[in-house]
């Protein structure tokens, strides 16, 4: 009976497409990784763990990339659920024009990437650029900085830029959260006298618990594939102070070795289905419970 | 008392006018520059121009082939998105309805592509093999298998709000399971289905990537890789290179601005109860 | 709608295919294809109401990167087409990606119709595998008239393979502003010394001494590589030697002593405080303004700083060469931008035939340089050049002449973006210039173990 209404063959569309253009190539990566493959040689040899253990070997530079990948990861998974977070409780009820705000908040999850960044290589410009006039005009000129060259700084202004592109997104999944706990819980509550600070810790947080999971789980994933954001704006400069694993894959692939950069990205790959497996089996086991 | 609601109230007001001039003042710049002339542009201020330039977005559309870009990105965005929401739906319907052992794996299986990398040039290899380089049709097939996870992700969460007793009415009713489908399911998921559809458009029209490797004519590129190369050429251009940024820009706001009202119906049961 | 269905065919066929329930349909595959792609591809066959019969409706792909195409370039490739049918696409990459793109296409065996590279007879080996990736040129007409120097960087085994139209005058001389220098009593700097004093003192008055693009990524490397021939002046033997690996960059004291005063110049504040995010389409306009005395820049430079900054006179600025470690040896360029016929393309002889047109004689000098303002001379013979009596005077205050390094030297030129990036971390102080050295050394020796080398073999 079952087998007549969820007939298997409605999945063979969605799987057959991801297990060829997605999957497959995936795979052969994994095998690639094991191999001397590189654009200035015709024949591929099997090289065993040679490129991994380059990849771990301390006269490269791939540790302080991931340990930038983590640092970016972390810190921008913080910045944006607690913004995210804030905002979504601030629009959600009593705020006049609410819908304008979360429209325009959202905006800047809609823009590509690489408009966002050409945009902030012009505002974030030390000479011209409209931060540090605005700074200027105000009479912090003290403040102003060198954003996207300066050693120090320029790894938290890409995080910066990638928050202000990415909370409005996480933003509205709070927010759909919230909408989902029931309004009977705030009123018997209230009755009880409590707090805004006893509701949000008793009430809403427990209970936005699943989509701050959700929320998580996408910012750290987005976190550790970084690429285009770290791409458009530093390119990893100055120097190498903010690559980032992605963009290591990258200069290897352009400097024609492919063993070696695929063998990055499995490096990666298996990371993060780890991770991931690891948060989808507590978002499913949450499910459960729920 | 009052006095602090009122104060609480100046307070939360203030922080979010801040927060959404922040969000705006960006593309603000970017138009207003967009209207200025080659001089006025090169310091990118926010002041305004001295002369309205309208002209600069004719000059763009011109120079940056922008008719023909828009529709391969309306193609390409186009098709993947309406490809890439039908087969996830029908996936998740069925991974989501029969729960055994196999769908369940299935299902983890499929979500597993959200956080998996991709490899450009193993890609490459398996885009000949099938004779998808170099197509649109390839391109088209390409962006909807990388938004197959997180769509079926989205969907699967959603189906659960659905009641189930439609579909035994369904198939009593002696509906096949694809009409039945089609007909009575689809119209339910509206909500998460509008999301989904918002999100893949707004996937593939932002990408510039993917057509730089896997298109050899630039007749076939789409809109945002055109920016990339105008940007490269026009480079001390910037009114231009802004005109050419809002262009390529307004579809997706326009189609978000449409489909925003149901983004977080869609997200509230899609994602949340994930 | 009618789109939409077919792709969902094609999808269907590829589900059946890759189920293995049985090969593709080669007919209902061709028909869903050409439904799909509605705008181009048509192209070949679809000829049947053309007018003229000898005309051609044919369209040529030609890939190449951002900065190497002029507008003018296009408008020789409209006339073309309009002549003969062929239609030229030109597929501008941005800088930054274009060689990734380039290898990975090449690599993938889907290369377009005609593709740039940078010629260099090391490079279009061991990079681009020219003799399997190309088509061979040899015989044709234009061979004769490019310059013999500029045609061995694209030959290989006395085949020739490339075309290279570029402007073969000294590379990148310092272009400087001579109204400051005689405000300020100063003359032409010939030593490290002189230039840190030019420097000083025109940084006292209140000016930027230089203006450096570093942002662009590529054009700061040039100082390091544009006096090669003053290294081997100071260390004889030592070019052979690189390739020969009989040495390293890291032994090199001239290289290192060059390096290190280009690091005291940054850190003196001669190129700004902001020249980590300063761009190279910003050049003439902070030279013409006076804002800045100096650039790095080619010979076209005053003549567009005059176009950018109406106020600024081209004869205003002149040229002298890199001063870095004493060098006062003239450095040419023979390579450049080149373009290549793909050998797997479908149009080899139309491509042939494009690069016929374009060297014709009245082309060369119509299109490449009277409407070119970037070039003043081209590596053909019989071309009238726009060399004015200031560039003259520089190319013979010079009396030695050579070629920078990365013709010379061996796995040089691929790593230039690299290069870059260590320079940077070396202006910022991550890197000494010593650790710089050292790893182009080891970028060297992973490539020649990747091209397989046998003289890094052991």
């Amino acid at each position: 009976m079952k087998k007549n209404i969820y007939p298997l063959y409605f999945t063979f569309g969605a799987l057959g497409l991801y297990l060829m253009l997605f999957v497959l190539p995936g795979v052969m990566g994994i095998f690639y990784s094991f191999t001397d493959w590189s654009s200035y040689s015709r024949e591929i040899n099997f090289i065993g763990f040679e490129n991994f253990k380059t990849v771990f070997s301390p006269d490269e530079h791939f540790v302080s990339y991931i340990f930038n990948t983590l640092q970016f990861t972390a810190i921008t998974v913080v910045a944006k659920t607690v913004l995210g977070l804030i905002f979504a409780l601030l629009l959600a009820e009593g705020i006049k024009g609410k819908d304008f705000h979360r429209a325009v908040i959202f905006m800047p999850a809609i823009l590509s990437v690489l408009i966002t960044g050409l945009i902030f290589r012009s505002i974030l410009n030390p000479e011209y650029g409209l931060l540090n006039e605005f700074l200027r005009f105000i009479g912090l000129g003290a403040l102003e900085q060198q954003w996207l060259t300066n050693v120090k700084l320029a790894l938290y202004s890409i995080m910066a830029v990638d928050t202000w592109k990415g909370m409005g997104y996480i933003m509205t999944i709070l927010l759909a959260g919230l909408q989902s706990i029931p309004r009977s819980y705030y009123e018997a509550s209230s009755i009880d006298g409590a707090s805004f600070w006893g509701n949000l810790r008793y009430i809403t947080l427990p209970m936005l618990m699943p989509a701050i999971t959700v929320t998580t789980v996408l910012n750290l994933l987005h976190g550790l594939k970084v690429f285009d954001i770290v791409y458009v704006l530093t390119n990893g400069g100055p120097g190498y102070v903010t690559e980032v694993l992605y963009t290591s894959v990258f200069k290897e692939f352009s400097l024609g070795k492919y063993g070696l950069g695929t063998a990055v990205s499995s490096v990666l790959f298996i990371f993060m289905v780890f991770v991931g497996y690891f948060v989808i089996r507590l978002m499913s086991r949450e499910e459960v419970e729920a | 008392m009052k006095n602090k609601k009122l104060l609480t109230s100046i307070v939360k007001n203030l922080v979010v006018w801040l927060t959404s001039a922040i969000m705006i003042i960006p593309l603000l710049l970017i138009l207003i520059n967009s209207l200025k002339d080659k001089y006025q542009s090169a310091s990118m201020s926010i002041n305004l121009p001295k002369v309205y330039h309208f002209e600069n977005y004719q000059t763009v559309i011109e120079q940056g082939k922008l008719v023909g870009s828009f529709f391969n990105s309306m193609f390409y965005a186009g098709s993947s998105m309406f490809l890439g929401v039908v087969l996830s739906a029908m996936a998740a319907y069925v991974l989501g309805r029969n729960r055994n052992r196999l769908n369940r794996f299935l299902y983890f299986f499929i979500i597993m592509g959200i956080a998996m990398p991709i490899n450009y040039v193993s890609l490459t290899k398996v885009m000949q093999l099938t004779h998808l380089m170099n197509t649109m049709a390839g391109l088209s097939l390409l962006y909807t298998a990388l938004q197959i996870p997180f769509s079926v992700f989205l969907v699967y969460g959603f189906i659960s709000t659905v009641p189930r007793d439609l579909d035994e009415a369904g198939i009593i009713d002696g509906c096949e399971p694809l009409r039945l489908f089609f007909s009575v399911i689809m119209p339910l998921l509206k909500p998460v289905l509008v999301t989904v559809l918002v999100l893949n458009f707004m996937t593939a029209w932002n990408d510039f990537t993917l057509p730089l490797y896997y298109s050899n004519s630039a007749t076939k590129w789409p809109m945002t890789l055109a920016v990339y190369t105008f940007f490269g050429q026009f480079e001390s251009q910037w009114n231009l290179v802004s005109a050419d940024i809002i262009l390529t820009s307004l579809p997706v706001i326009i189609i978000y601005l449409f489909g925003q009202k149901y983004i977080i119906s869609g997200m509230t049961a899609g994602s949340v109860k994930g | 709608m009618k789109r939409f269905l077919a792709v969902i065919l094609a999808l269907g066929l590829l589900v059946t295919a890759f189920a293995g329930c049985g090969s593709i349909d080669k007919t209902a595959d061709t028909t869903s294809a050409a439904a799909v792609e509605p705008v181009s591809s048509a192209a070949p066959a679809a000829t049947v109401a053309e007018p003229v019969p000898e005309k051609k409706d044919v369209t040529i792909s030609y890939m190449l990167s951002q900065g190497w195409l002029e507008d003018s370039e296009k408008e020789l490739g409209d006339k073309f087409a309009a002549e003969t049918g062929i239609k030229v696409d030109y597929q501008v990459i941005p800088s930054a990606q274009y060689f990734n793109v380039l290898l990975t296409k090449l690599n993938a065996g889907e290369c377009t119709d005609i593709f740039g590279s940078q010629s260099g007879k090391f490079d279009i080996v061991s990079q681009l595998n020219i003799e399997k990736n190309a088509v061979d040129l040899t015989g044709a007409e234009w061979i004769q008239r490019m310059d013999p120097l500029v045609t061995d960087q694209v030959s290989v085994n006395s085949k020739v393979y490339g075309l290279t139209i570029w402007d073969t005058s000294p590379s990148f001389p310092v272009v400087y502003n001579k109204k400051i220098f005689d405000k300020l009593g100063l003359s032409i700097p010939k030593t490290y010394a002189d230039l840190k004093n030019v420097c000083t003192k025109i940084l006292e008055s209140g000016v930027i001494p230089i203006y450096e693009p570093v942002a662009d990524g590529w054009h700061h490397v040039l100082w390091f590589p544009d006096i090669g021939p003053r290294y081997e002046e100071l260390e004889p033997g030592l070019i052979e030697k690189l390739n020969n690996n009989q040495t390293k960059f890291e032994d090199s004291a001239a290289m290192e002593l060059a390096l290190t005063q280009l690091q005291e110049m940054a850190k003196l504040g001669f190129f700004g405080k902001n020249f980590l995010s300063a761009t190279g389409a910003d050049t003439e306009n902070n030279l013409g303004t006076g804002k800045y005395a100096m650039a790095l820049s080619g010979f076209s430079t005053p003549s567009r700083i005059q176009e950018a900054v109406p106020e600024a006179k081209a004869t205003d600025f002149g040229f002298f060469e890199i001063p870095l470690a004493d060098n006062q040896i003239l450095c040419m360029q023979p390579s450049g931008p080149s373009r290549f016929i793909y050998s797997a393309s479908k149009y080899i002889e139309e491509a042939k035939e494009y690069f016929t047109y374009i060297t014709k004689q009245e082309n060369l000098q119509e299109y490449f340089l009277d409407k070119d303002t970037k070039k003043s001379n081209l590596c053909f013979t019989g071309v009238k050049n726009k060399l004015t009596d200031e560039m003259n005077n520089y190319i013979s205050s010079y009396e030695k002449k050579g070629s920078y390094l990365q013709i010379q030297v061996k796995y040089l030129n691929p790593q230039w973006m690299d290069i870059g990036k260590d320079m940077v971390a070396m202006f910022t102080g991550a890197m000494t210039p010593k650790d710089m050295l050292k790893s182009i050394d080891k970028r060297r020796a992973d490539q020649a173990k990747a091209a397989k080398d046998p003289l890094w073999a052991q």
